[in-house]
């Protein structure tokens, strides 16, 4: 792991939300991660020669991926992604797990997440569903996307961080393949004009599938596994 | 008989043989192999070529001897190559085109079972589509040649019929 930037890096501190601080040892601005407990959020501190602190980034650990990079990389014949590098079949991946959970209401894998609690109500309803742990002290579970303060905490100041892990623990391979389709749709290249919703060809007129027009996504497919899978809608009653 | 079903079976098996590993790769090296199909892909693969299972249309003409009519049919080969780019697309069909257009040239009397063949491409077209692919498809028509049709298995079966009714005072 390294740091796109030109200044030059000489030591690392990773600071994790659980587990111990470590600082890995340095190659020529790059160092191998140590494992950490899942989910979890670890914070980097890059620092130059003199100790100044370059940059900082968040790592997030999550309990599982939904396909390999190869799996991509090697996805049909009718596309070229081979020669496409790391990080480009990586960004990609990680846009079309963010629309494919958003849409689902619900992740796939383990996450850590937070909701900002301002104090009203009896219940607080969680940014997130399959809560399946509570981090915060002073709040109770009362469903898997729902949170009561406990007596006496009304008098703590708001707005407050309720902090939860979160998500399924298995990725059914419907969604994997779903995820995988979606990512290899971003990556290939556009095939029309920006806006267009149709065209007139050697086989006919062709309608354009339009995400946010006709569904979620681009692919009728995968808009059929959000709804299988997805949860619909983020509360409990 | 007119010998629709040989000559189109000798066309198939014909290109399953080109279309393969041991000659379509030597001579066209990085290119998709084709599957080869009987009839339309129930579902299409992104690169396939395809022989119509039935004759769909059918001339007579005068023939090369007295009473017995020359006959032409097309067998048709549909061809069809779908990728990201239009390059990629457009050049794995013109390379498929090539290579039906050859394998009948070869021999254009298809095993013997007609008497020659000409070639005609009926309908080609490129298209998007909605996964941001382009398709590149084309039916070949492979325009058979039988240049005396004898019917002799009838001929008896008519003639008789013929007879039966001169006999009656029909």
């Amino acid at each position: 792991m390294e740091l796109d930037s030109s200044s030059p890096i000489s030591s690392v501190t990773l600071l994790p939300r659980f587990g111990e601080q470590t600082a890995p040892e340095v190659v020529e601005g790059s160092f191998v991660p140590p494992e950490f407990p899942f989910p979890n959020s670890v914070t980097v501190e890059w620092r130059g020669e003199s100790g100044s602190l370059e940059a900082t980034s968040t790592l997030e650990i999550v309990s599982g991926i939904y396909f390999t990079l190869d799996q991509l990389r090697n996805y049909s014949e009718q596309d070229d992604f081979s020669e496409l590098p790391d990080e480009v079949l990586f960004r990609a991946r990680e846009a079309a797990i963010e629309i494919f959970e958003k849409n689902a209401n619900r992740s796939f894998v383990q996450r850590l997440g937070f909701t900002r609690d301002y104090g009203h109500g009896e219940l607080l309803n969680l940014a997130h569903g399959d809560v399946y742990e509570l981090l915060s002290k002073d709040y109770q579970l009362i469903s898997d996307s729902q949170a009561c303060r406990v007596p006496g905490c009304h008098a703590l100041e708001f707005p407050r961080l309720v902090e939860y892990k979160y998500g399924l623990d298995g990725i059914p391979s419907a969604v994997s393949q779903a995820v995988l389709s979606l990512t290899a749709y971003m990556l290939r290249p556009s095939n029309r004009p920006i806006g267009a919703t149709g065209e007139s060809s050697d086989a006919g007129y062709i309608h354009f599938t339009i995400a946010g027009r006709d569904g979620f996504t681009p692919i009728p497919e995968v808009n059929a596994v959000i709804q299988q899978f997805g949860r619909g809608f983020n509360l409990a009653w | 008989m007119v010998a629709f079903i040989e000559a189109r079976n000798v066309l198939q098996e014909r290109l399953q043989r080109v279309f393969s590993e041991e000659v379509f790769s030597q001579l066209f090296p990085g290119i998709q192999i084709p599957k080869v199909f009987f009839g339309f892909p129930k579902t299409e693969p992104p690169f396939y070529v395809a022989v119509d299972e039935i004759v769909d249309s059918l001339e007579t003409g005068r023939g090369a001897t007295s009473g017995h009519a020359e006959i032409t049919f097309p067998l048709h080969v549909w061809a069809f190559a779908q990728h990201s780019s239009l390059r990629v697309a457009s050049d794995t069909l013109l390379t498929y085109l090539h290579t039906i257009i050859y394998s009948v040239l070869a021999d254009p009397q298809l095993d013997f079972t007609v008497d020659n063949s000409t070639l005609t491409i009926d309908n080609a077209g490129t298209a998007t589509d909605s996964s941001k692919y382009y398709q590149a498809a084309a039916s070949v028509a492979v325009q058979c040649t039988v240049y005396s049709v004898c019917p002799a298995e009838l001929n008896n079966a008519i003639r008789k019929n013929a007879i039966r009714k001169e006999s009656n005072g029909d």
